[in-house]
């Protein structure tokens, strides 16, 4: 769930308080005068939405509790994990980390140090400069001493886009390679990245990501434990805009200054720290974000990699994993991991996060479309039966009811076709109905994992699942309509860019730099929006 | 009730969830934040305490010990949780006085009490700390585990035998609790599916070490595919080379294909030069491809000097991944291999251009890598230095012509 269309349903109810049952003798009303056209719409969509809105958000607070108790689940085993023996075993399954890069100078280098000091007996990192025009790859081989080697990659996965040359450190000092090819995209450049990986399990991250310390050892270990099963683990995705680093690790968790980015760590705890734990308690995981996520490599080659056409790569992928399993007659598991996390810059300006809904909204619509025969398939199981109408259900349509219900209240109160002060209470309600559930959340965070140490940033987090309200999901709702449209009219994908400030780097460089790690406080919302630092199409996270 | 009154009705619900939640966050967050606090107040003083018994020398040590074995019930559950941090972390004097403390204060008997308990979070909790402990008495309880119903405690079992049936471990049962373990470890391998993961059982019969060879052994000749793979696997880490002509015979007639790539891998780690033959033997194209690559990697572990030329007929061979590895399996047998290859990529249009392109991949890129070995080095240069001389030859010649 995105959580960002909790209430706005509920809003069209503003507008039918007096009328709720509809009169067929006022539809004749309807195109005749503006008024009458309102009134006939209220009346025709005062039930359905009544009972979307009670079944989104009972739905919600279903997935809030199963997360709950699959957290809950998880914390009581933390002593019989056995991540320690993992991290010491020379039997723990071997892991390449792909790493996508376009135009990151900011971040990369402290990116890839971070990541090259995981903790895990075995991993390399593969880092694909998908045609960076920027410093990207001078950078990374003034940091890391690369050197071209003749290496031919295999041709097991299809690349769109040449790949021009196989650097390593000299001397074999780090388990780095880094392939720079020609511009193809995101996905095309994890599919060059999974031709380089030579281990069995494959980690899709972004460049500019910030992974817990254990997280390779953790997100791994379901393979381990059911190794003919599993064949997928997703890890949770937290905010990171205002935290602290310290060599390239998030050691204190903070709110951001701005209350665009406020919002969304408020939502991403809601979608992807407690919605994706529900879904996967429910055994019907279908989306594992592309900041984070691990695959066994041979099943990636048999589905032939990411599809580089699709907008919402990773959703497609796992979508394509799920339904090439199941075609096949073969049992298997896609695990959620709720513990430890891949941190990541979200958007600071409204800008960049209309892009990105959009283009979110846009990836979910075309990745459904493609998969449509699944959609209440009995065939693919719990996924074709549960997860995939769900998410048409209350993904996909949520927001254009949404819409509908910013536009037709006001509309409905200014005809006096309801008093503005029933429409005020409903709107009140469902909007207090949002809050509920994202403070929800925000418990089950507490009670599990309670990231976030001050009060302050309590406080705030509080304030953010009420004023997210005000504004903020009438616009999500907004651009992720645009998005829909966008689909509709056909108009070409476009990847938004996205600035960065290279939260990584600096992290990661200090402790690369001098032994004294320095600390590092990511600058507010104002000092985001550096010119120059463009990526395309990194952060698909749902 | 009005409709206006029901959504009234409904607003002030709702209002009060949202304060009840919110006020339920800052109360979890108040009383966590409080008992920490509490815990280490109380923890603080008695940390140097658990410092001298986990350094296990001296009668300090035993000092500290018997002060925290005499603490009182708060003070104790206040260190406890450090004490079980540190148990799987040390060994010798310091491991023998934690789990000695531990029994004195009844959490030894306590976990073996709850292996049966009827929660399963609860008998794997506790054979984690009686494996972390590596308490030895416990290995037939651990072992009886790997029958449980549930995966996860099997699971767990399966890693605290490794421990509790490692040299170091400690108690009563010292002798015996080695092979006991790796007998049990071995079995929950047999029938249909496996008890606990493959790759957990075989690190525990790693940790086990030497004492599980005569098991393993046994269970190379097993009838499951699953427990003959993971002997051999095992067998080819610890060096136990004795086992040497038994992975032999099942690289060579082993009808699963999956127990032959495991016991070429362990032909190789052994690095047998006997093996040598057996290996090459399985190189042939009417192998699977998956033993023929894992063969081929481990001729070059070995680097007897007998497998140069199956490795350089190898190197155009159809199967990209064979010659791949048959190319870095010349690069690993050090300066014959090197050689050979050098010689193979200076050659050009008289040798297959596939085995060309390889050689000279492979050795440029260890070359520009700067991987290479001096030995490696010298032997490029003289094959380098020779292809000149002869194309110098050439040209004078020509010329003279």
């Amino acid at each position: 769930m995105t959580g960002a269309d909790v209430a706005g349903p509920l809003t069209a109810l503003a507008g039918p308080l007096a009328l709720l049952w509809p009169d067929p003798s006022s539809w004749g009303l309807f195109g005749h005068t503006v008024r009458g056209t309102v009134v006939v719409l209220v009346q025709l969509l005062a039930w359905p939405v009544l009972l979307y809105v009670l079944a989104i958000n009972s739905s919600y607070l279903v997935l809030i509790g199963l997360a709950g108790a699959d957290m809950g689940r998880y914390l009581r085993r933390a002593r019989i994990r056995g991540v320690e023996d993992a991290s010491a075993s020379p039997l723990t399954q071997a892991v390449s980390v792909v790493m996508p890069a376009f135009d990151e100078e900011a971040s990369v280098v402290g990116s890839v140090s971070a990541m090259l000091a995981l903790r895990h007996p075995r991993h390399e990192v593969v880092v694909v400069d998908d045609g960076s025009r920027d410093a990207t790859f001078a950078l990374l081989r003034e940091a890391f001493d690369l050197v071209e080697v003749p290496r031919r990659l295999t041709d097991e996965v299809p690349v769109r886009g040449a790949v021009r040359s196989v650097h390593v450190p000299r001397g074999g000092r780090s388990p780095l390679v880094v392939v720079r090819k020609d511009n193809g995209g995101r996905a095309d450049a994890v599919n060059a990245g999974i031709n380089a990986a030579r281990h069995e399990l494959v980690c899709i991250t972004d460049a500019d990501s910030v992974l817990d310390p254990d997280a390779l050892l953790t997100v791994s270990r379901p393979f381990a434990d059911d190794p003919l099963r599993v064949i997928a683990t997703g890890g949770a995705v937290r905010a990171v805009n205002g935290s602290e680093l310290v060599g390239g690790r998030v050691v204190g968790v903070r709110m951001p200054r701005g209350w665009t980015a406020r919002f969304q760590v408020v939502e991403y705890l809601r979608a992807f720290c407690v919605g994706r734990s529900g879904w996967s308690r429910l055994q019907s995981l279908v989306l594992i974000s592309g900041a984070f996520g691990m695959y066994r490599r041979d099943v990636l080659v048999e589905v032939g990699g990411l599809d580089a056409t699709c907008i919402g790569e990773d959703f497609e992928l796992t979508l394509r994993l799920h339904r090439y399993m199941r075609e096949a007659g073969r049992d298997h598991r896609v695990v959620f991991v709720p513990e430890p996390a891949s941190w990541t810059e979200v958007p600071a300006t409204t800008a960049v996060l209309a892009r990105q809904r959009r283009r979110w909204q846009r990836g979910l619509a075309e990745t459904l479309w493609r998969h449509r025969r699944m959609v209440g398939n009995p065939r693919y199981g719990r996924i074709g039966l549960l997860a995939l109408p769900y998410y048409v259900l209350f993904e996909l349509v949520a927001p254009v009811i949404e819409l509908v219900g910013v536009v037709l209240t006001p509309l409905a109160v200014g005809l006096g076709v309801v008093p503005w002060e029933a429409a005020l209470l409903l709107m009140a309600l469902c909007y207090g109905y949002a809050v509920v559930v994202t403070v929800a959340a925000l418990l089950v965070e507490e009670l599990s994992f309670h990231r976030s140490q001050r009060w302050r940033d309590l406080g705030r987090g509080l304030a953010a699942a009420v004023l997210e309200n005000c504004g903020h999901r009438q616009l999500t709702a907004l651009w992720r309509v645009q998005g829909l449209w966008s689909l509709l009219r056909g108009q070409r994908q476009v990847w938004g860019a996205m600035d960065r400030q290279g939260l990584a780097a600096s992290g990661a460089a200090s402790s690369a730099a001098s032994s004294a790690p320095s600390q590092v406080r990511l600058p507010a919302t104002a000092e985001l929006a550096g010119p120059g630092r463009r990526r395309a199409g990194a952060e698909v996270l749902r | 009730m009005s409709p206006l009154a029901l959504v009234t009705a409904g607003l002030v619900l709702v209002s009060v969830l949202v304060l009840a939640l919110a006020v339920a966050i800052a109360v979890v967050r108040a009383v966590r934040v409080r008992r920490a606090a509490r815990a280490r107040a109380v923890a603080e003083p008695l940390r140097p305490l658990l410092l001298e018994v986990a350094v296990g020398e001296g009668p300090e040590a035993e000092d500290a010990a018997a002060a925290l074995a005499a603490l009182d019930a708060p003070g104790w559950r206040s260190v406890e949780p450090a004490v079980l941090a540190v148990l799987g972390k040390v060994r010798g004097d310091g491991q023998r006085l934690l789990v000695e403390l531990l029994a004195a204060r009844g959490v030894v008997a306590g976990a073996r009490r709850d292996l049966t308990a009827r929660s399963a979070v609860r008998r794997a909790t506790a054979a984690e700390l009686l494996g972390a402990a590596g308490y030895a008495p416990a290995v037939a309880e651990l072992g009886a585990l790997l029958r449980d119903g549930d995966p996860e405690v099997r699971l767990v079992a399966a890693r605290a035998l490794g421990r509790a049936g490692a040299p170091g471990a400690v108690g009563s049962d010292v002798e015996e609790a080695p092979r006991a373990a790796a007998t049990a470890l071995l079995a929950s391998l047999a029938g249909d599916r496996p008890a606990a993961p493959p790759d957990v059982v075989a690190r525990s019969l790693l940790l086990v070490g030497t004492p599980a060879a005569p098991a393993l052994l046994d269970a190379l000749a097993a009838p499951e595919p699953l427990v003959r793979l993971t002997a051999a696997e095992v067998l080819g880490r610890l060096g136990t080379t004795t086992a040497a002509a038994a992975l032999e015979d099942l690289v060579l007639r082993d009808p699963v294909d999956a127990v032959r790539v495991r016991s070429a891998a362990a032909l190789g780690r052994l690095g047998v030069p006997s093996a040598t033959s057996a290996l090459r033997a399985a190189t042939t194209p009417a192998t699977a491809s998956a033993v023929r690559r894992a063969a081929v990697r481990s001729l070059g572990e070995v680097g007897d000097p007998s497998s140069l030329r199956c490795l350089w007929g190898l190197l155009d061979d159809a199967d990209g991944g064979v010659a791949d590895a048959a190319a870095a399996a010349l690069l690993a047998l050090g300066a014959p291999g090197v050689r050979l290859l050098a010689q193979v990529s200076s050659q050009g249009a008289s040798a297959p251009a596939a085995a060309v392109a390889r050689a000279h991949e492979v050795v440029t890129c260890a070359v520009a890598a700067e991987v290479m070995p001096p030995a490696g080095l010298a032997e490029v240069e003289a094959v380098l230095a020779d292809v000149l001389a002869r194309a110098t030859r050439g040209s004078v010649a020509e010329v003279a012509a």
